[in-house]
């Protein structure tokens, strides 16, 4: 365990989760749908440069990939969201487990997206079985 | 209220986010280096959130009312598809990058949390 490694990875973590639901929900308050389409390459592409392609987030050789996304689904479940509006300034989008939201709300959501991803990791897994 | 339209369109955005990302990202950066990720937060990661969140395919009940909260993001589905491709392929849980992307997590939730 290289625990600066982890502090390190703590950090570029939280960098790419805080960006994302601040950019996201602002840039969906200003421009719309193309907004949110424009931050996904605003914030996931610096999230990803620092996290992957630079490595701050230290996945090893051989061990099975953990991805940013991590970082970035519990920083909104956490923390909620924060919208930069046009109007009203900066104001809150959501709230999180830290402000006392409960979890049940979101349980069936989650449960779902855990369904439809192991479902997508094993189609992965196969595909790359029958190229190897 | 959940139906089964709900469940099959969220389980369907929850698919098609992992399996984009396993299939197409490390080709695009395999052909275009850094820049290649940069197509891909456009092109991956934009355009499936579209579909997901901007039209809405992962239905989120909690969303409504003046406590919304707490949000589920697509991100999930991210992770843990590309988490459990590796695992069937028989490589290793490692704790250093797990311990960084949930303690990234609560910092980031922190940050929020602080904002306003």
């Amino acid at each position: 365990m290289n625990f600066r490694r982890i502090l390190m990875g703590m950090c570029t973590g939280a960098f790419a989760g805080f960006g994302v639901f601040t950019i996201w929900p602002s840039s969906l308050a200003r421009w719309n749908w193309l907004g949110g389409w424009l931050a996904a390459g605003i914030i996931i592409t610096t999230g990803w440069l620092v996290n992957h392609y630079a490595g701050g987030l230290p996945n090893k050789e051989g061990g099975a990939w953990v991805d940013m996304a991590l970082s970035i689904w519990l920083s909104a479940l956490l923390g909620g969201t924060v919208v930069l509006d046009p109007v009203n300034g900066l104001i809150r989008g959501a709230y999180g487990i830290f402000h006392g939201a409960n979890l049940g709300g979101a349980f069936l959501t989650i449960i779902l997206q855990l369904i439809g991803a192991t479902i997508a990791g094993y189609f992965l897994y196969a595909a790359r079985r029958s190229d190897a | 209220m959940w139906t089964w339209q709900h469940v099959l369109t969220t389980v369907f955005g929850s698919i098609i986010f992992p399996l984009i990302i396993g299939l197409a990202w490390g080709k695009l950066v395999e052909d275009n280096k850094s820049f290649g990720g940069v197509l891909a937060g456009f092109f991956i990661v934009g355009t499936v959130w579209l579909l997901n969140h901007g039209i809405g395919l992962m239905y989120e009940p909690q969303m409504g009312g003046n406590l919304p909260g707490p949000w589920s993001d697509m991100a999930l589905a991210a992770f843990w598809g590309l988490f459990v491709a590796d695992l069937l392929e028989g490589k290793k849980i490692e704790l250093e990058p797990i311990l960084s992307g949930i303690l990234g997590g609560v910092l980031g939730g922190l940050l929020l949390f602080a904002m306003v």
